[in-house]
């Protein structure tokens, strides 16, 4: 650790902060600059998003790694976004002006939301300086596919081939070797700042997004806190593998989706599908989890199904064929592994599993050692929303926590080599499940929110 | 809060009651986290360097040197295999034989693992069944071993 490597991935992340901020320009644009500052890290986690797509197909078209093609993709990014937006005719925020009188008691529960997040970040970042590798995947294939990256500069077929999680996507190596990169070695001690990038950036994006609704902090940062503080996320945070950042993917997609389910605009569908492309080219669980939203998303518009379900559709798709490349490079090459170990109609062979496995899947959802109250809470937000008659995200809330029981217990019950037990170095349920519950960082707030308004729609900023 | 426009009193109550517990619940786990987050740092700041570069490593090689070693002599567009035997090993823990390969792919990269590469790391193993004329480099005369394979 130095401060020369600190200095070099804070150095990648302003990068990556610029490429997303182009991109939301052009989507989006910004009203002011308190909007701005509001959606900073929005701009984050979509650069993080794109840029790690983008290297991701760089990588599989045989484009050299580098210096140079991290500064071209993340500098390009920002650069195509803000002419982008100076041909979509976006206009330059307007100046901050004073808060009207009154208006200071939010200021004093934010203050007090962001400092409870600034406390727990700081204790993070003092321990992901001096982090060691202590988890097992990510030494055994995540870190060592990103060495591999920096070091050949490529998906070197040796070692692409060879390690374990052959077929789990690079997204997480490569912006993990552009962190080598940056800090001018393979210091997989520094690189737990990374993951702590990420997770700062997830809370700002979540806070951002609801506030940029007029959801009330009060509402907001308890509900983010929340989740921040579980556990789960608390231990697992600085884990340079790539469980946290597909859920910060997917949640982030689950409230754009929400969002857009109840607004209609146009950048929240854009971004959603932007997430859910990279949560795809993060970990195969993506693909499981992209679904899941989707077919909840089609649930919750059923009577505008007409004009809703071929955009959700298109979107969903659209998000699938980014990872079609990786896909055909890995099939290409041999690597299987990606199926159910049952099988199709091998599953029936394996019953006795299913009791056992949404057993499992339920205890550890809302096991509180783990998760805390979070989805207690989101089932009694579900109920307060459908009962104020904000039917829309009530319904996308339900189907979506229906549907991701079903699939984990999916996963469980066709993999028959997993032992039933929560024991995380065993079966995968813990990580699964976050997947889950994070989603309620964004979607607990929301539906809390319109619960307490008794409408769904108007909310906007 | 926003101002409610439409809703049961029911509704009313149930939001201000998963608000407060959301935040009562939060602000009670927050110091825990964060002396849970303080604990594991103050354990990581007692560890050297190479325990941290180690890390999970040091559960599965005897002795950090056997990799500083072959880290070391080994260029980097070199080869390398590790061999395990029923020798003895001292400080060997049950992942020693099974996943000591795992570790050595993540720590010497770019070196790259190979069937029959020069670098021999042996752990338990006996350097005369290895090749014939093999050297030993390096040795801690407990179990862990650098060879050189002739050419």
């Amino acid at each position: 650790m130095s401060l020369h490597a600190i200095a070099g991935l804070a150095g990648l992340n302003l990068l990556v902060l610029g490429a997303g901020a182009g991109v939301l320009w052009t989507v989006r644009g910004w009203a002011s600059w308190a909007d701005a500052a509001r959606l900073c890290g929005v701009a984050y986690m979509l650069g993080l998003a794109v840029v790690g797509c983008l290297l991701v197909l760089e990588l599989v078209a045989g484009i050299p790694f580098g210096l140079v093609a991290i500064l071209s993709t993340t500098l390009g990014t920002a650069l195509l976004g803000l002419l982008g937006g100076w041909k979509l005719g976006r206009c330059a925020p307007a100046r901050p002006h004073l808060r009207a009188a009154g208006a200071d008691r939010p200021v004093v529960v934010s203050a007090l939301g962001v400092a409870g997040a600034v406390l727990l970040l700081e204790a993070l970042f003092r321990k992901a300086r001096i982090a060691g590798l202590f988890e097992w995947d990510a030494m055994a294939f995540w870190v060592p596919k990103a060495k591999a990256i920096y070091f050949l500069h490529g998906l070197d077929e040796q070692f692409f081939t060879s390690l374990p999680g052959a077929s789990y996507p690079p997204l997480v190596p490569a912006l993990e070797a552009s962190g080598f990169t940056f800090m001018g070695a393979d210091d997989a001690v520094t690189l737990h700042l990374l993951p702590w990038f990420a997770l700062a950036g997830f809370l700002a994006a979540t806070a951002g997004l609801l506030l940029q609704r007029r959801v009330s902090p009060g509402i907001v940062w308890p509900c983010v806190l929340l989740v921040a503080v579980t556990p789960r996320v608390v231990a697992s945070a600085l884990d340079p593998g790539a469980d946290m950042l597909l859920d910060y993917f997917v949640s982030l997609a689950a409230l754009l989706l929400a969002l857009w389910l109840l607004e209609r605009e146009r950048w929240q569908i854009v971004l959603a599908g932007v997430f859910l492309a990279a949560a795809m080219l993060t970990k195969r669980e993506g693909a499981l989890l992209a679904a899941c939203l989707s077919i909840a998303a089609c649930a919750a518009s059923w009577r505008e199904r007409r004009r809703i379900w071929p955009i959700v559709a298109a979107t969903a798709a659209l998000a699938f064929a980014v990872s079609v490349p990786w896909r055909v490079w890995f099939r290409v090459r041999g690597i299987g592994g990606e199926g159910a170990e049952a099988g199709g109609l091998g599953l029936f062979d394996h019953l006795d599993r299913v009791w056992p496995s949404l057993e499992l899947t339920l205890r550890v959802a809302f096991d509180p050692a783990r998760w805390l109250v979070v989805l207690p809470l989101a089932l009694v937000a579900m109920a307060m929303a459908a009962l104020a008659g904000a039917s829309v995200l009530s319904r996308f809330a339900g189907a979506f926590t229906v549907l991701a029981i079903g699939g984990f217990t999916w996963v469980i019950w066709a993999f028959p080599s997993i032992p039933v037990t929560a024991n995380a170095s065993l079966n995968p349920i813990v990580r699964l499940t976050g997947g889950l519950v994070l989603v309620f960082a964004g979607l607990l707030p929301l539906l809390l929110h319109v619960a307490w308004l008794g409408r769904e729609r108007g909310g906007g900023g | 809060m926003p101002v409610r426009t439409r809703g049961s009193r029911t509704v009313g109550v149930g939001v201000a009651a998963c608000t407060v517990a959301a935040a009562i619940v939060a602000a009670l786990r927050l110091p825990f986290a964060v002396v849970d987050v303080d604990r594991d740092t103050a354990h990581l700041s007692s560890l050297s360097y190479e325990d941290r570069e180690f890390a999970a490593g040091n559960s599965v090689i005897p002795n950090q040197r056997l990799l500083y070693e072959a880290r070391a002599r080994i260029p980097s567009s070199g080869t390398y295999r590790v061999v395990t035997g029923a020798g003895r090993i001292e400080d060997a823990s049950k992942l020693t034989r099974e996943f000591a390969a795992t570790f050595a792919t993540y720590f010497l990269m770019p070196r790259r693992p190979r069937e029959n590469a020069r670098w021999v790391l042996c752990l338990g193993c006996d350097a005369r069944t290895v090749a014939p004329g093999t050297r030993t480099v390096w040795s801690d005369g407990a179990g862990s071993s650098l060879l050189e394979t002739p050419r």
